[in-house]
């Protein structure tokens, strides 16, 4: 190689150091002496490495009625975000500036992990994975059977959004969790439908992220629905409602009969009162052979007072009866009774703490087996057996 | 509906507050439950769950006038309006539950109120 040779590869090589130093972003010029070059080398050496993973704000999805997903989030802003299926099929999002971004799933989306995975530009990566288990599908027809002889009462499940509304008036369709509830139709086919026209008195739909299923959550403080029915006139009445409670609980939940609607609701000398505080577990409650005589004059006989917790959820906190406002202690006793032909109307109420899913009154004996397969329905709701 | 918002208010504004929630199509007395303070002074108070957009809609004074109302009328009463706001919107379903509860227990511990009775 000759002396030109060289100076030309030198040359060479000063360019392409020039082009790299530029690259890492270090101002550099043709007036730049070569003898310069290694201080500017040093200022590259002293530029920060971003070590730090992009951060997820929030990462939600949201289950339509009609079982197609909505995912939706915020990352931190300039990332690149992927999601995958439970495949792990790329999904196609849309992010916008500010690091909004939204995923929808056509119906019927897989079940099983969705992967969020957001990277920045020096090769940080998160991950986080949400989890998609879809509604159990309502499995109401056993219980609405039970209504087939048209006894008194009703069936509210909380669990079919058909039956759901977001007004009282029953116009506005409930579609997704989050919304609040104006109207429940009864499913008994007594057109005992339960409202609730005052927004903070309502409570909204949520969804048990173990089992599936949707229920009302009530906030403990002012929530309360309500149905208005003519009157009563069985003798015997079984109650049950499927209940997760609130960890911190100081209110419980409460299935009341009363001649007042009561918002919130009061234990008041004319009513029924089925109520239970229940610290954080599941459980599946039912109130036996209740009797109810159509005479205040008389007294009420409870031939047979249960309650059941499921197995898996234990350590029933308290369930607790009332009966014009006297506790009732134990079954095989007699307790004044209430008129509830005259006055009317009756109202059939629900509040408290804690998510409902399902709530059954019926005016008529059950037996054995029709208890159990009811007790067996509302055990899917609250993930107990 | 992500924001569980706790709202009190003393019981000279109780009457308006209601009013404006009914023409806003919320129903009526949303403000139900009578409180009081220690010395005796009485206020109202509810809880609600509110999505962000209907909560600024709210908020928002110049809103409330272009839907003809008189915005000197309620803007007292709103300004007397105690707020205590969780945000739920990346909860799980088991805290979602609880927050009602905690938002209201200790709202009224904060303040120093006590329930006097639920109408």
């Amino acid at each position: 190689m000759t002396i030109s040779d060289k100076l030309l590869s030198i040359l060479e090589i000063k360019d392409e150091l020039k082009s790299a130093i530029l690259e890492k972003g270090v101002d550099i010029n043709n007036q730049t002496s070569f003898s310069e070059y290694p201080d500017k080398i040093r200022l590259i050496s002293t530029t920060t490495v971003d070590t730090e993973a992009p951060i997820i704000e929030s990462f939600t999805l949201n289950i339509n009625v009609d079982n197609s997903v909505m995912f939706e989030g915020k990352v931190e802003s300039g990332v690149n975000i992927i999601l995958m299926n439970p495949n792990g099929e790329t999904l196609p999002v849309t992010i916008n500036e500010n690091g909004s971004f939204s995923s929808y799933v056509p119906s019927p989306a897989m079940e099983g992990f969705y992967t969020l995975i957001v990277s920045d530009s020096s090769g940080n990566t998160t991950v986080e994975a949400k989890n998609l288990k879809l509604p159990v599908a309502p499995v109401n027809d056993p219980i609405v059977e039970l209504f087939n002889e048209k006894p008194e009462g009703a069936f509210y499940d909380f669990n079919d959004l058909s039956t759901l509304f977001q007004d009282s008036a029953g116009l506005i369709p409930v579609t997704t969790v989050g919304q609040t509830i104006g109207k429940v139709l009864d499913k008994s086919g007594n057109n005992n439908h339960l409202i609730q026209p005052t927004v903070s008195r309502q409570p909204k739909l949520i969804r048990d992220e173990e089992t599936g299923s949707y229920g009302l959550v009530w906030d403990g403080v002012d929530d309360v629905m309500y149905a208005s029915i003519p009157k009563i006139e069985s003798t015997s009445i079984h109650m049950f409602f499927s209940q997760r409670f609130a960890s911190i609980n100081n209110s419980g939940f409460q299935f009341y009969l009363s001649d007042v609607p009561m918002s919130p609701p009061v234990n008041n000398n004319r009513s029924l009162w089925l109520t239970t505080t229940y610290d954080g577990f599941y459980s599946a409650i039912w109130l036996r052979h209740f009797r109810i005589l159509g005479n205040p004059a008389q007294r009420s006989n409870i031939t047979s007072l249960r309650n059941v917790f499921s197995s898996k959820h234990v350590k029933p906190k308290n369930l607790v009866v009332y009966l014009n406002k006297e506790r009732i202690q134990s079954p095989n006793a007699t307790y004044q009774g209430f008129d509830w032909q005259n006055p009317a109307p009756v109202f059939i109420g629900l509040a408290g703490n804690g998510v409902t899913h399902k709530a059954i009154l019926i005016g008529r004996e059950l037996t054995d087996s029709e208890v159990s397969m009811t007790q067996d329905i509302l055990n899917i709701d609250v993930g107990a057996w | 509906m992500n924001l569980s918002i706790v709202n009190i208010v003393p019981e000279e504004y109780r009457s308006l507050l209601n009013e404006l929630a009914e023409i806003l199509n919320m129903g009526s007395a949303n403000l139900s439950i009578q409180l009081q303070d220690e010395a005796g002074n009485i206020y109202y108070g509810c809880h609600s769950w509110w999505s962000v957009d209907k909560y600024i809609q709210f908020k928002d004074l110049h809103g409330l006038s272009s839907l003809g109302l008189d915005v000197e009328k309620y803007k007292p009463a709103i300004k007397n309006l105690t707020e205590s706001i969780i945000d739920t919107v990346n909860m799980s379903s088991d805290e979602v539950i609880t927050i009602p509860s905690i938002n209201w227990d200790s709202t009224l511990k904060d303040l120093n109120l006590t329930i006097n009775e639920k109408e």
